[in-house]
């Protein structure tokens, strides 16, 4: 038992080894000169330098494409979370036909890629003049988030008693403060969830900000690094340390939240 | 009476709460979508006012375009092929992982560290490792076979695409089943050894049916991300070499903005949500009539 124990151990470093080869690769050619990425891109650096570093950054405003994909995130989630609660708070309370037909409306969409109405959607946006606007990417990917958040939130409250309702209701509790003082504190551990998962999703989204954000100064992280890594094509020095930037916060955020994250997959996956 | 109103109010408060979410997304979901299939209808190039009714020329022109049967093509490659891959090694490294006592936490994290990247970066790093650091290990060690142009021929394009979506996705499958087989009964696991089941027979004949459900997400969920596949095709081979990993997705965005045939583009994004919702519609059909069987 105790030698399978070791082989499996083996075996699984290896493979673990294997998936980081890519990223380890991009971080020790990152601090190396451009002649030694050439000639020794599998070698540790010999004559490691923050050159290119320094070099990435002067070239671009890194801040602001960063403040811009925080807004634009933030703003999503304050939208997804709260109208997602409380529609979910009442599809999951209420047992009339209306309210199995709208948890059908919202869930059904999950099987509709966001590809499938990309075309139409930017169209309209042009048309209500919300193009290369911050808080309105924010609101719109919200929306595309909305099915999938009821649905968590829907799974969740089920578990929550429904005589808590009804003793607040008795009191004299009126429907929004129940929601408010009442339920929503206690959807914390879905609502962590729900921020985690969309946090993933919003800040890494790529097609919708590639279709409306065409401005300069309100392009996101990942826009930044598609224009930044199309202008110095080849120019290994300076696209290197711009992946690593723009990987960066995530890569924090998620060795910050990892316990969490792990915790918010199994409770999706398990909730379909 | 009495119990009617009780209902009719319980129906006002859920559309009050409800509402916001409603507007939103029937505003930013559903009417993009009726109006895709509007637009399918039309000869039209995105931006000048007059639209032409074709009815269902669209349609019909897509299935006599060989870019589109090659699309159609290359995606349903894609999709069965990172499905297979996908689910059957996140299960062995799951299998793995559910073995181990020590550095279990991790060595999961490893595999999931893909997840957390944008898809612009992934592009990049796997561009770096196909068009740079393979063929300086190819020259260095001499195993030329490294060193092929691998975006340079369909073949090696299609398999290019395959890898790094292994890379992506596997690590989110483990996590799930790894949460599916830590629910597995450990005395069923002992009967099965006392018995003489090998690790293969334990793996494929034991445990992965005792966590089926979790099996069902996974395949649904590779299912639809390779359909739907868009961002690696983009940004890494750009469809090519040829044209030839074009998904339909890829096709319908380039139909739209190369060529500004919007009418085209839509009715090939509505084919492709016609097979995403037959397949996994079929998909789940199928296997919620296993799971009650078992």
């Amino acid at each position: 038992m105790k030698k399978k124990n070791y082989t499996a151990l083996i075996v699984t470093v290896l493979l673990a080894l294997l998936f980081a080869i890519p990223i380890y690769l991009i971080i020790i050619n990152s601090f190396k000169t451009y002649g030694d990425i050439f000639s020794h891109s599998m070698q540790f650096p010999l004559r490691p330098t923050l050159e290119n570093f320094a070099n990435a950054w002067n070239r671009a405003d890194y801040m602001k494409y960063f403040f811009n994909t925080l807004i634009s995130t933030l703003i999503g989630l304050v939208a997804v979370v709260s109208v997602s609660a409380l529609a979910a708070y009442k599809l999951s309370r209420t047992k009339t036909k209306l309210s199995s037909l709208l948890f059908a409306y919202f869930t059904i969409s999950m099987l509709l890629p966001f590809e499938v109405i990309m075309l139409p959607l930017v169209s309209l946006l042009k048309d209500l003049g919300i193009l290369n606007n911050l808080p309105a990417l924010g609101i719109v990917q919200a929306s595309t988030h909305i099915a999938f958040s009821i649905f968590l939130y829907h799974g969740f409250i089920k578990s929550i008693p429904q005589q808590l309702d009804e003793a607040a209701r008795i009191d004299g509790c009126g429907e929004i403060r129940l929601f408010l003082q009442i339920i929503f504190p206690l959807l914390k551990p879905i609502t962590a969830t729900v921020i985690i998962l969309n946090t993933l999703n919003f800040w890494n989204s790529f097609l919708l900000p590639l279709l409306i954000l065409t401005k300069e100064e309100v392009k996101t992280l990942p826009l930044f690094a598609y224009s930044f890594l199309g202008q110095y094509s080849s120019n290994y020095d300076m696209q290197l340390p711009a992946v690593i930037m723009t990987g960066l916060p995530l890569v924090i955020f998620y060795l910050l939240m990892q316990k969490n994250i792990i915790k918010g997959i199994t409770a999706s996956s398990i909730k379909g | 009476m009495k119990k009617r109103n009780a209902y009719k109010r319980e129906n006002l408060w859920l559309i009050a709460f409800a509402l916001p979410a409603l507007i939103l997304f029937t505003l930013f979901v559903i009417y993009p979508f009726v109006k895709g299939i509007h637009y399918s209808f039309y000869d039209w190039d995105g931006i000048s006012p007059d639209m032409t009714f074709v009815g269902f020329s669209n349609y019909t022109k897509m299935f006599k375009n060989e870019h589109f049967l090659s699309a159609l093509w290359f995606t349903f490659k894609f999709a069965v092929v990172t499905v297979i891959t996908q689910n059957l090694g996140a299960l062995i490294i799951a299998n793995l992982l559910d073995n181990l006592t020590r550095f279990k936490n991790l060595l999961r994290g490893i595999f999931f560290v893909p997840n957390v990247l944008p898809g612009v970066i992934v592009a990049f790093i796997w561009s770096f490792i196909f068009t740079k650091v393979l063929p300086t290990a190819a020259s260095q060690t001499g195993l030329e076979v490294l060193g092929i142009s691998w975006f340079g021929q369909p073949d090696t394009a299609f398999w290019s695409t395959v890898i790094v979506a292994f890379w992506l996705g596997t690590g989110y499958l483990v996590i799930i089943y790894l949460a599916g087989l830590s629910t597995v009964d450990t005395n069923v696991i002992e009967a099965a050894q006392i018995d003489g089941a090998n690790s293969r027979q334990m793996l494929f004949r034991i445990k992965a049916p005792l966590i089926l459900s979790a099996v069902i997400i996974g395949i649904f969920l590779t299912t639809m991300n390779g359909l739907k596949q868009f961002e690696i095709v983009f940004l890494m081979t750009k469809g090519g070499p040829y044209r030839s990993t074009e998904t339909l997705a890829l096709l319908s965005y380039n139909t739209a903005y190369i060529r500004y045939n919007f009418g085209q583009a839509a009715a090939q994004a509505i084919i492709l949500f016609v097979l995403v919702a037959l397949v996994t519609m079929l998909q789940l059909g199928v296997m919620k009539g296993k799971e009650v069987e078992s």
